[in-house]
């Protein structure tokens, strides 16, 4: 269903996707500055690919689930595991996800292998030297474990997304919520990253990728499932079809 | 959802910086180990005394201690002033000398001190005070020159300057509605206005002004003048060791005290010293 | 217990810039996060020992933690008697430097961008934490300098101090309290060695903090241009 006027309510869809992975639930409505949010679905086939130009709603939808927006009504669910209700709210730090958000927000007083260690260090009860083992097997997946030491000032757009990828897997989520990693980098480079990291790392996990570029959303849709955003509403999905 | 730019560079802390910062701070502030405060063995017995009896108090620390081992004698010098409000609030003063009576008042009436207790122990004399080249003959002179400044303390507060006001009552000039008077906190900010020429004269006691290198005596006036210039001292009624600051309140008046006394400059008391005389 | 008031200077500037931070700095941290009109308010109060006399402020401690208030009889109980006593000093220093910390601190935590905190929750770490690991370590710098200007306010701190503490010679007798003594005896060589040794600190420890908040600048400045 294609709607482009401001304001209205986009359709609906829900559990359109038999799948095995959790099962995630969104029913939010939010206002934001130029228009209304209006998301509702429930999947459970990953991963999930929000596309949408920029400015359609897509970062605060994934901040909201998240529970970095603690504003607005709605209902955001894992399985049975209700993180936004009526009454309840959980913060982020209770909400077992990781989060890349797109400038990669590396914590510039850590080390590239610090940084990935990091949710370890809340979510695992491994040593330092355990959590400095594991960081580096992630880093080493998204390929730039020769980075470990450095700063993260003094790595590239392109290596600052693995970087922060990896410290999003890194604490074993049951859901990685991805927003635009690789925005930092040029169309080419990112495709082929998309490719690569897709392959190698997030193949199978719940995750929710978000782009503005269709060409990326098919590289990592191609086995999920595509949500697109305009405006704030939910105007088309593709994927697969029962 | 945010702007997209060509540079997304995290903002950069480099690493070590901060970790120098933390250092720096450290070694900035633990430059020395906290003092270990051994147990007060001995009787402390806390004398508030004026600014201007610095000296002379601290002789009778050191001589009181050698006779009383077992008391350690504590002086806090401040203004009268501050020591009355200190007293006022319960501060742990003992026994109190100073310069003047009227600083003692309030406390009596405030129930501070006993008026039976206060005792004049030494008199002073108020003198005006220039340097050599200044010339000046005496009050009567500096009032005949216009343009030269005179400095004495401030009435509210420092004794002395009670002296001096009622100098200026008594002659009858008013150096303050001629702009010609500099108030100080204390008799030593007025000697150091004079030795630095940043006034012609200024009233101060006689005990100051032997003790200053730079300035003559250029008059002195007796208690025709000004009443009588008293060093007061009075156990304090609320006192932990009332006893001991009564003991140190009979002690300045002793014998042999009198030669501490003298020797600084200050007269004996008329009075006390015929007490003594009937022992 | 006698100490020379050079000993006695440091050991209460350090103590007062400790206390001072003890309690400033997760004050700053609350007043940078919190933006209600209550710590508004709150902050405006902790600043009043910057513009009121100090003479003041040692009246109102002093009015406080007297011996026959009940706050002042439980202070002696514990053996911190405060009135006369060097502990009283430590606490005057500490009240007019909390709020050249205060500044200093929270000017340091407000650069830290918001998407650092909320990252570092994302990662599973609770406010606690985030505080720990993020706003800590990044107004470090912005913290050390407002340490720095404490600690010099506070060696320097003479009014409150002479109030609460009294001039009691190798008790509670700071180094400024030795200068004005020496000055107005006619000491002027030692009140001029004391001037020295006051000055130079003062000189080193301003320059550190300048260099400090330039550091904080530094960042406020990237974290901005991002």
């Amino acid at each position: 269903m294609i709607s482009n006027e401001r304001g209205r309510e986009a359709g609906m869809i829900r559990s359109l996707h038999p799948g095995a992975g959790p099962s995630l639930a969104v029913d939010v409505t939010r206002a934001l500055r130029d228009f209304q949010l209006r998301a509702e679905f429930t999947v459970s086939r990953w991963p999930l690919v929000l596309l949408g130009p920029s400015g359609s709603g897509k970062t605060q939808l994934l901040r909201v689930i998240a529970g970095l927006e603690c504003g607005g009504r709605g209902r955001v669910a894992l399985d049975e595991e209700v993180w936004q209700g009526e009454r309840t709210f959980v913060p982020p730090h209770r909400r077992p996800i990781g989060y890349c958000s797109q400038e990669g927000d590396l914590f510039p007083h850590l080390s590239v292998l610090e940084n990935v260690a990091f949710p370890l260090r809340f979510r695992s009860g491994l040593s330092a030297q355990e959590r400095g083992d594991r960081a580096l097997e992630w880093l080493e997946r998204l390929k730039v474990g020769h980075l470990a030491k450095t700063a993260p000032s003094a790595i590239s757009g392109g290596e600052r997304g693995r970087v922060a990828l990896a410290r999003a897997l890194a604490g074993a989520p049951r859901l990685v919520l991805a927003d635009e990693p690789f925005a930092a980098v040029d169309q080419a480079a990112r495709r082929e990253l998309c490719r690569q990291v897709a392959l190698g790392a997030l193949l199978g996990l719940p995750l929710v990728w978000v782009t503005h570029d269709p060409e990326e959303a098919e590289i990592l849709g191609e086995k999920g499932l595509r949500l697109e955003l305009e405006n704030g509403r939910m105007r088309a999905v593709s994927g697969y079809e029962p | 959802m945010r702007a997209s730019g060509t540079d997304r560079r995290a903002p950069s802390v480099p690493r070590r910086s901060l970790l120098r910062t933390w250092g720096e701070a450290l070694l900035a502030l633990v430059t020395v180990t906290v003092v270990a405060l051994s147990a007060q063995a001995r009787t402390r017995l806390v004398v508030a005394a004026a600014s201007s009896l610095t000296e002379v108090v601290g002789e009778f620390e050191a001589h009181y201690e050698t006779l009383h081992p077992e008391v350690d004698v504590t002086p806090a010098f401040a203004g009268s002033g501050v020591h009355r409000v200190q007293i006022d609030r319960g501060a742990p003063i003992d026994v109190l000398v100073f310069a003047s009576r009227g600083q003692v008042d309030p406390l009596v009436e405030s129930g501070r001190v006993r008026r039976g207790d206060l005792v004049v122990v030494a008199e002073n004399q108020l003198v005006l005070v220039c340097r050599a080249e200044t010339a000046l003959a005496g009050l009567e002179d500096l009032r005949s020159r216009p343009g030269l400044l005179i400095a004495a303390g401030d009435p509210v507060r420092v004794p002395a300057g009670e002296y001096a006001a009622r100098l200026f009552e008594h002659r009858g000039w008013s150096p303050a509605l001629e702009g010609r008077l500099v108030p100080a906190e204390n008799v030593r900010q007025v000697l150091r206005y004079v030795e630095t020429g940043v006034v012609a004269a200024g009233l101060v006691y006689r005990t100051d002004a032997l003790r200053a290198d730079d300035v003559v005596v250029a008059e002195s006036y007796g208690p025709d003048d000004v009443g009588a210039v008293e060093v007061v001292a009075a156990p304090l009624l609320r006192s932990d060791h009332a006893a001991l600051a009564a003991d140190f309140v009979t002690f300045l008046l002793r014998p042999e005290s009198a030669e501490i006394w003298t020797g600084h400059g200050f007269a004996l008391p008329a009075r006390s010293s015929a007490d003594e005389a009937h022992r | 217990m006698t100490a020379s008031p050079f000993v006695l200077s440091f050991v209460v500037a350090t103590l007062a810039t400790l206390l001072a931070a003890i309690v400033g700095v997760p004050f700053a941290f609350w007043v940078a996060r919190e933006r209600s009109a209550w710590s508004r308010v709150l902050e405006s109060l902790a600043l009043v020992p910057l513009v009121v006399p100090p003479v003041v402020t040692g009246y109102g401690l002093l009015a406080l933690f007297s011996p026959e208030t009940g706050l002042g009889r439980f202070v002696t109980s514990i053996g911190v008697p405060v009135v006369f006593h060097w502990t009283g000093a430590v606490l005057a220093g500490a009240v007019v430097s909390f709020p050249l910390l205060v500044r200093s601190a929270r000017a340091a935590f407000e650069t830290v961008p918001p998407a650092q905190r909320e990252m570092a929750a994302t990662c599973g770490a609770s406010p606690f934490r985030v505080f720990q690991t993020i706003d800590l370590p990044w107004a470090a710098a912005g913290i050390a300098a407002g340490c720095a200007l404490a600690f010099a306010r506070a060696l320097g701190e003479f009014g409150a101090t002479l109030i609460v503490a009294g001039n009691l010679p190798g008790i509670t007798q700071t180094l400024p309290m030795a200068i004005y003594d020496a000055i107005f005896s006619g000491d002027y060589d030692q009140a001029n060695r004391m001037v020295w040794v006051v000055t130079a600190v003062a000189v080193v420890l301003l320059l550190l903090a300048d260099r400090w908040e330039r550091r904080v600048r530094g960042l406020r400045r990237e974290a901005r241009g991002r």
